[in-house]
């Protein structure tokens, strides 16, 4: 790597990075073996600065210096201006990423597993199709920079995956669930009682009419609808002046039940890493407590253009949270759920992603919304819609935050009990 | 190369029923605006190949980024897919196709590469001018640009060779309004499979973006409930997409009788008027394709004809379980993937109706312009739109923003009651996602269309 950088011209400053992966992965699909995926991966990406002008080249071909070099330096003087450097080397977090218990695991026992959950589900119900899959994976990272850092780490992966689909007639009921780490997660019980349970409460279709309910938003549903406040504690979103949260730091926007952490440095957490994309250690950063903002999402570019220093949230992309944690509340789900008269819990949604974060208006089809009445789910609803605005529903129409939170790799939240949610439906 | 990947393939005689290597190698060129200036620009290469075999009914598949490692991931996929037959003890089955030798390349309009870097920064500096500087409450533009050349060499074990030459081109064009805590977006989406030239003149239409960015700062939510709606063609085109393109897709029905059986070809699913076809041959579009990644011919699959379900897009192994012909639908974003059932240019025949038809008689309507974004699960769609107009008393009124619409797709076919005359293709920048393969280049090609009890999400 270093050879690489000290090839650049003198008044240009070059930062290298480079990942090395590979994946052995076993999937079901139609309650059937489908195929085995074995992938090798390579990639070299190299930034430079040259003139206060920033411009990257990547390849996947190997040994291929000297093509990365001539096309980095083909079109830096287009880059964008930028006033930083490239970070020193420091202090950086000590996170525990790689299980060796993932790397002994064989293709047969991958196999085993798979057959597993899929025969658990099939023997609940032949009619479910069901699709299951086991991924192993192991990836070396090393990233170098002309300011001296050199910084590398392994991380193994261990994923696996348990859904189906019913079809009754014109009804087509589908549902999975994901567990993702890079340790040897082994809690396949819970996932087959979760999907099993998920289909048997989702099997009766129960008539439902259009209003505002009070919904239970499932934790895999909750990021979509915090996407308004990430999106509007980036960095770059602010630096644009596209942040409706612009100089808003210290003002308390929501709930005080509202506290919003981000951490890159969680225990063999699939979205964990000792250092961001340009080299910043990651940390544990306290974005919104008890409803008051306190920290934005910031990358080397951002930071500097803000006057503060980076936030270990760098990628090639512009700031990004590692892994978004919503601190839970102190009653159960259950509990919340026997207090609804008339509500839903949703568990899958279409499209929630979409839209425009900055204004707070969340919308998404429910594809898989169970009816709650007198504390009791009753079955499942169909073709609805339900829409809030995050900015207003997490300031004025918190029900409730569930004790229980569950990880997905990327975030780990409870669930949220919303009162005021509107629900479309014919 | 074709000597390689040949005597690499005779390795797998005798040892697997089928075997195929696709070899790529892309130059990559991705320009990015956002706020007043250039906010990155990258070249890429992306260069791979992988093996995919096939033995008693089960697929192993290698991906490699060393061409010095193939006959390493020939083995290792024959002895997968040994592995995943051994469990399945199958026939393996795929449709036959004719053996092709065949080397083809677009036919430019405008080669990207025959245009240097300057004139491409250049240009798109332009437009990024041209948004910044419309109005005051242009806060921020957004403007990608991706270029994709690909040189993708494919052989079999059955003697086809294939050398491709592809464009891949998408821009998003964007301008990004702010006024107090109001903050809305509208893009220009352009896309093609021939020529720089798509992104070109676009002048007039981004100051109608930024126009209508401004506007929508004072324009209401749309208010939740059931509306007769009508679709602009890049809506229509991304309806016709995720509504019934995805469910069209025969890797999710082929092993599924119960699918099957709600699929069954003969089934009326719409009106008359309704015609949906799904198309490799759409020239500049961005799904054209001469070859799909099995080597297989592309060709315009009708999936809908005149209300009736009469065909679906096809791999050669699911064709071949379901008794049908391929269709030249079988992609893969790239080498790190097997190929799965996909669309290209999704298409609704035109229908005879003006816009003036479908309006005059909507007494309280939407009019859902420019397409966002959208999703299925196969029955439910959802889709959202870049901005609306309410329909009152048969006119076009009040502007809306934030609109986002789902249906059934059985009772959304159904309910489509008129479409226009007007066919427009759509192509922008980004793609579909599928099986974590994202995004995969497609297009669109349609009219107006009308569709009665929409439900749109919103406000109370």
């Amino acid at each position: 790597m270093l050879q690489l950088l000290q090839r650049l011209p003198a008044d240009v400053q070059g930062e290298l990075f480079v990942s090395k992966s590979s994946a052995l992965s076993v999937s079901y699909a139609n309650s059937e073996f489908e195929d085995i995926k074995n992938t090798s991966s390579y990639s070299a990406t190299l930034r430079v600065i040259k003139d206060g002008r920033m411009a990257l080249a990547s390849s996947s071909k190997p040994q291929d210096d000297e093509s990365l070099v001539d096309n980095a330096l083909a079109i830096v003087r287009f880059g964008n201006e930028v006033n930083h450097g490239f970070p020193a080397a420091a202090p950086r977090s000590d996170v525990p990423l790689v299980d060796p218990r993932v790397r002994e695991v064989d293709l047969q026992t991958m196999v085993d597993i798979t057959e597993d959950l899929v025969a658990a589900v099939v023997n609940y119900d032949s009619r479910i199709k069901v699709m299951a899959g086991v991924t192993r994976e192991e990836q070396r990272v090393e990233l170098a920079n002309s300011s001296g850092f050199f910084g590398s780490y392994d991380k193994t992966g261990w994923h696996y995956y348990l859904g189906g689909q019913l079809v009754q007639g014109d009804d087509m009921l589908w549902l999975y669930e994901v567990v993702t780490g890079c340790d040897l997660r082994n809690n396949y019980g819970a996932l087959k009682a979760e999907v099993i349970d998920r289909f048997e409460r989702a099997k009766t279709i129960v008539p439902f009419k259009a209003g505002t309910y009070p919904v239970i938003f499932a934790p895999n549903q909750v990021g979509y609808l915090l996407e308004p406040f990430l999106a509007s504690l980036n960095g770059k979103a602010i630096m644009r002046d596209i942040s409706p949260w612009k100089g808003k730091r210290g003002q308390k926007l929501l709930d005080e039940r509202i506290t919003i952490v981000d951490d890159g440095t969680l225990p063999y957490c699939a979205s964990s890493v000792p250092f961001d994309r340009e080299g910043v250690p990651t940390r544990r950063n306290t974005l919104i407590e008890q409803g008051v903002v306190r920290q934005e999402i910031l990358d080397l570019e951002s930071g500097d253009a803000l006057g503060m220093d980076s936030t270990g949230n760098g990628t090639l992309t512009g700031p990004h949270p590692h892994h978004a944690i919503l601190n839970p509340g102190t009653e159960s789900v259950i509990a919340t759920l026997k207090h609804l008269e008339r509500g839903l819990i949703i568990y899958d949604t279409m499209g929630a992603w979409a839209g425009n974060p900055f204004s707070g208006n969340v919308s998404g089809t429910i594809s898989l919304g169970l009816l709650i009445e007198k504390g009791e789910v009753v079955g499942r609803i169909k073709d609805c819609m339900f829409s809030i605005n995050s900015f207003k529903h997490f300031r004025d129409h918190l029900i409730a935050l569930s004790c229980e939170t569950k990880e997905n790799g990327t975030s780990t939240y409870p669930y949220v009990t919303l009162d005021d949610v509107v629900i479309s439906t014919q | 190369m074709k000597q390689l990947l040949r005597k690499a393939l005779g390795l797998a005689v005798g040892k697997v029923d089928y075997c195929e290597i696709r070899f790529e190698e892309s130059q990559i060129l991705n320009i990015r605006f956002q706020g007043k200036g250039l906010d990155r620009i990258n070249k890429d290469v992306l260069y791979g190949g992988n093996v995919r075999a096939l033995s008693q009914g089960g697929w192993g598949f290698c991906s490699f980024n060393d061409l010095a490692d193939l006959e390493w991931a020939l083995a290792a996929a024959c002895e997968q897919a040994r592995f995943a037959g051994s469990r399945k003890q199958e026939a393996s089955r795929l449709a036959p196709v004719p053996v092709v030798e065949d080397e083809v390349r677009p036919v430019y309009t405008l080669d990207p590469r025959a245009v240097s870097v300057d004139e491409k920064v250049r240009i798109l500096t332009h437009y990024n001018d041209l948004i910044i500087g419309y109005h005051e409450a242009i806060a921020a533009s957004h403007i990608t640009y991706i270029e994709k050349v690909t040189d993708l060499h494919f052989a079999n074990s059955e003697g086809t060779y294939i050398r491709q030459e592809k464009l891949d081109i998408g821009a998003s064009l964007g301008a990004t309004a702010r006024r107090g805590g109001i903050t809305v977006q509208q893009f220009v989406g352009r896309g093609s499979s021939i020529g720089f030239d798509c992104i070109l003149g676009v002048d007039d239409d981004i100051r109608k973006a930024c126009q209508l960015a401004v506007e929508s700062l004072d324009a209401p939510q749309v208010q939740a409930g059931v509306y007769t709606t009508i679709c602009d063609p890049a809506m229509a085109g991304l309806f016709v997409h995720e509504a019934f393109g995805h469910l069209s897709e025969a890797d999710d029905i082929y092993k599924n009788p119960e699918l099957a059986k709600a699929m069954t070809l003969g089934r009326r699913l719409g009106g008359d008027i309704l015609t949906i076809y799904d198309t490799g041959e759409y020239a500049s579009g961005r799904g054209h394709l001469v070859y799909d990644d099995e080597g297989v011919a592309t060709e315009r699959t009708y999936l809908i004809k005149n209300g009736i379900l009469v065909g679906r897009l096809h791999s050669r192994e699911t064709a071949a379980v379901m008794g049908e012909k391929p269709t030249g639908s079988a992609r893969a974003i790239n080498y790190q993937f097997p190929p799965i059932c996909r669309m290209r240019s999704t298409c609704i025949a035109p229908g005879t109706s003006t816009f003036e038809d479908m309006i005059k008689d909507v007494k309280l309507g939407v009019y859902a312009v420019g397409a966002l974004g959208g999703e299925t699960n196969g029955e439910m769609f959802t889709f959202v739109a870049s901005h609306g107009y309410m329909i009152r008393d048969g006119k076009l009124a009040e502007l809306v923003r934030d609109v986002q619409l789902m249906g059934n797709v059985f009772t959304t076919l159904a309910n489509i009651d008129m479409v226009g005359n007007d066919p427009k293709p759509d192509d922008s920048a980004g793609g579909c996602g599928k099986g974590g393969q994202s995004p995969l280049a497609t297009g669109a090609v349609s009219p107006h269309i009308r569709i009665q009890n929409v439900i749109i999400g919103g406000a109370k």
